[in-house]
């Protein structure tokens, strides 16, 4: 007996808790532990629950039983989790962690920009429109309740109009839920696509878009395409137009640096509408490492500009948030804009911070970050300053 | 209680005052702000309040007209949790996830199944569904999971509220609701 060829979604559930969750369409791992587990599983089986899976940590006692099964380490999943499986596969693609604090659904790995320090290269020639029906559904299984989900790729308005029905999905299935949208915002300079993804949206979708320049010479170096800039500055102005909340986000490369102050003076003029601006450290994987040159950089010699640049746009009542960079290589004029951003699941911290007296406030570093970047230098904060 | 709230109101009023001057206040991090904005209010409220269960004087099955057409039209759609479902060994239920949908079910993977949507028979349902489930889980429970409130059902229901020191109704009471943790179906 063995799964489906097709990839089917799971919502994992404890013996205790299935009666609480169940639901007549969703399907359900439900984790077996014990042998009482079991029997209680098969009685649920038996009398008619149609939509249960037992999740074992050992086929043998659920195989003999002839009860479908997943076998899978005792730790390995835990309830409120969603899994993607495939029948013949023995990976299981964990969808949403319910133990994470930070969650994204990722729309799509396609992407018509093509960043230098991009974290996750795009792939355009792969067809994976599979990925949108698998998020609309995924708007069930997610345990209701979580305050912020996030949706990314690639591009996801490459989605087009099957973006809205996405948004739609998790608007009324996740109620109470904000979310938020990392985007180009390109295809929204298009008036009469802008009108049909934002019309009635509501006011539960904030939107992340990432500004790399002043002009377009520089913007379009960034991201690799002619004509981007003014894509997604007329994007941002129709964000604007239906009352969608904006957060610009500048990844903090050599080419971005150089013009920081000039691109935060251009915010305040003309982008003054905006909730906040991030500036971002540049993760190191993906395109950044093909251009380490221009992305491994000291940010010291940056300082007195960054923090220049901050006040620019706190003049113009926008927010600056200062992202992915540990607290001490930053200098202390600029903590108190940092926030913990790195997803936890990627966030790391050295042996050598945990004597640090403000790792409670620091976002610690990139996973993959030591390894890669050679500029990064962690010291611990021996006194609070 | 009420004390409390307006010294939490008077803290909070002061904060915008700390915020714009927290360059000046070192020893007040942003983050320290942060985590208090972020403070967000909680209630003590049970799980469902009486207002939310709107079945709770639902008694049984043979009382209810409108259930009686029930398992004709469930088996003809080929799926759910009807009576023909027990005779199938669980053997082979990973059948099930690709054979027609239950007849009450959403058309669209979109649509919340405990949502609004749903009839209030089908609310019923779910709810009874629920319960039965939460019943069997606790070993008090042995027949079938259909969504009818059988005498069985009734019974076990009987059973929990007395261990429970609750009234021996048999009725899925909001009271009860609670004692088993179950959400009310809405």
């Amino acid at each position: 007996m063995s799964l489906p060829k097709e990839r089917l979604l799971f919502r994992v559930e404890s013996i205790e808790g299935i009666g609480r969750a169940w639901e007549p369409d969703l399907r359900f791992l439900i984790r077996c532990t014990t042998f009482e587990n079991l029997s209680t599983f098969r009685n649920l089986c038996g009398s008619g629950l149609y939509n249960l899976t037992a999740l074992v940590p050992d086929a043998a006692q659920a195989s003999r039983d002839g009860l479908e099964n997943v076998v899978a380490d005792d730790n390995a999943l835990e309830s409120g989790d969603v899994v993607a499986l495939t029948g013949g596969s023995s990976a299981a693609h964990v969808l949403f962690r319910a133990s994470d604090d930070h969650h994204t659904v990722f729309l799509t790995g396609q992407c018509d920009n093509h960043c230098l320090m991009c974290s996750q290269p795009p792939r355009n020639s792969v067809d994976d429109a599979y990925l949108i029906d698998e998020a609309i559904a995924l708007s069930r299984y997610i345990p209701t309740g979580q305050s912020v989900i996030g949706f990314s790729g690639g591009e996801p308005l490459l989605l087009g109009s099957q973006l809205r029905k996405v948004l739609d999905a998790y608007r009324d299935n996740q109620q109470g839920t904000f979310l938020e949208v990392l985007t180009n915002g390109r295809r929204l300079a298009d008036h009469s696509f802008a009108h049909l993804l934002l019309g009635q949206l509501g006011d539960r979708v904030s939107w992340m878009i990432p500004l790399y320049g002043h002009a377009d010479f520089l913007h379009d170096f960034v991201v690799q395409r002619h004509g981007a800039f003014d894509e997604t500055l007329a994007g941002i102005l129709n964000l604007q137009e239906f009352g969608q909340p904006v957060q610009l986000r500048v990844v903090l490369i050599e080419p971005v640096l150089e013009e920081i102050e000039e691109i935060c003076r251009f915010v305040s003029m003309n982008l003054p509408f905006v909730q906040s601006m991030a500036f971002m450290g540049c993760e190191p994987v993906g395109f950044a490492l093909a251009n380490r040159r221009i992305c491994d950089l000291d940010l010291k010699p940056y300082f007195p500009a960054l923090l220049r640049a901050t006040r620019i746009i706190e003049r113009a009542g926008v927010r600056p948030i200062i992202m992915n960079i540990p607290l001490c290589c930053l200098p202390g004029d600029l903590h108190h804009l940092a926030a913990r951003s790195i997803s936890d699941w990627k966030q790391r911290y050295d042996d050598e911070c945990t004597e640090c007296k403000k790792n409670r406030d620091c976002g610690g570093y990139f996973a993959w970050q030591r390894s890669n970047w050679s500029r990064i230098r962690i010291t611990p904060f021996k006194e609070m300053p | 209680m009420i004390k409390f709230k307006t010294s939490i109101m008077s803290f909070l009023s002061g904060l915008p005052l700390i915020a714009s001057h927290s360059d000046a206040q070192a020893q007040v991090s942003q983050a320290d702000i942060d985590r208090i904005i972020d403070f967000e209010p909680v209630s003590l409220h049970p799980l469902n309040l009486p207002a939310d269960n709107l079945f709770a004087g639902h008694r049984s099955h043979s009382s209810h007209r409108s259930h009686s057409s029930h398992s004709s039209h469930r088996s003809s759609a080929g799926g759910g949790y009807d009576s023909s479902q027990n005779s199938t060994p669980a053997s082979n239920l990973y059948s099930t996830p690709s054979r027609p949908a239950p007849s009450y079910n959403q058309p669209s993977p979109a649509q919340p199944s405990s949502g609004s949507q749903l009839s209030r028979t089908e609310k019923l349902k779910l709810q009874i569904v629920r319960v039965q489930t939460a019943l069997m889980t606790k070993g008090i429970y042995e027949g079938p999971i259909d969504g009818v409130l059988s005498g069985a059902t009734a019974k076990a229901l009987r059973e929990f509220q007395i261990v429970k020191g609750m009234p021996g109704t048999g009725v899925m009471d909001t009271p009860t609701l609670n004692a088993l943790g179950v959400p009310a179906v809405q």
